[in-house]
């Protein structure tokens, strides 16, 4: 994917490339001409720009709000327990 | 009697030299979040009981195997995340027909159906609001794309790990992870601060 967009550079990034290397870009994995080229295109395209903030704020909310439990059941502790009193 | 506080070091140092009290302490101060990162996975709380025995097992037997590379508490996630991707995977609960071709924008995302809320999105919706809507939105995810979002958003495995855990390919894993990522952006975005 990348490397089909290197083919790119030289030339102005529009809204289709800005959805096909949001994901490197997001992951910071982007090779740094091409994530130039796409800052360059996200501080004149506020759409864009919104639609990269919102799925970087996905990405943050799932890692905030979906953290486990913590707490383990006291029959699942007892047969830990157990096995482990096997060993 | 209080319990004895075991740092990460002594305790895989009383693992390797096979010290059964360190399972026991390693239980104490991780066995709740082993089961979190199970239960996550598994939605079934028999079969996330099971995963974490397999896991103990794992760590028990693949102790000599950690070799620091990585915090302790973060191998230990992955050992119990793994423990349950197998047993969903045996269990045929991680369905994998997923194409890689529809990598548009929004175009064929997996589809994430929600309860109306009861209250709109705006200033006033409670950070523990958002919190549930965005748990009822992963819960909703379809597999694969719900349990590669949690290994790597949340359990931030890397890519290479997720990809051995789950049998597919790292581009078959970035392509679930985006398309997952895209499919929540889409339900959450009215909720979501830019």
């Amino acid at each position: 994917m990348v490397s089909r967009l290197k083919k790119l550079l030289g030339q102005e990034l529009g809204c289709y490339d800005m959805h096909r290397l949001l994901f490197d870009y997001a992951q910071e994995t982007l090779p740094a001409d091409l994530k130039a080229a796409m800052d360059e295109h996200l501080k004149d395209c506020p759409p864009c720009l919104d639609y990269m903030k919102t799925y970087r704020a996905t990405i943050g909310a799932t890692r905030d709000c979906c953290q486990p439990a913590m707490e383990m059941p006291a029959e699942l502790k007892r047969k830990l327990q157990d096995f482990i009193a096997k060993l | 009697m209080s319990a004895r506080v075991t740092t990460p070091t002594d305790l895989v140092a009383r693992l390797k030299a096979r010290d059964k009290t360190a399972l026991e302490d390693l239980l104490r101060e991780h066995g709740g979040r082993l089961y979190g990162v199970a239960l996550q996975i598994m939605r079934n709380e028999t079969e996330a009981q099971e995963a974490v025995q397999d896991a103990l097992i794992t760590i028990w037997n693949k102790i000599d195997q950690f070799e620091g590379r990585s915090a302790f508490t973060t191998w230990l996630h992955r050992v119990a995340a793994n423990a349950a991707l197998m047993k969903l995977r045996k269990n045929k609960k991680f369905e994998q027909h997923v194409s890689l071709e529809s990598d548009g924008p929004d175009h064929d995302l997996p589809v994430i159906q929600l309860a109306d809320p009861r209250e709109g999105p705006g200033e006033t919706m409670l950070r523990g609001e958002l919190g549930n809507r965005v748990r009822e939105a992963i819960d909703a995810l379809p597999e694969p794309y719900r349990t590669t979002v949690l290994l790597s958003d949340v359990e931030e495995m890397p890519m290479e790990e997720i990809a051995a855990a789950t049998d597919a390919s790292v581009p078959a894993v970035k392509s679930r992870l985006h398309r997952g990522r895209l499919a929540l952006r889409k339900v959450l975005e009215p909720y979501l601060e830019q």
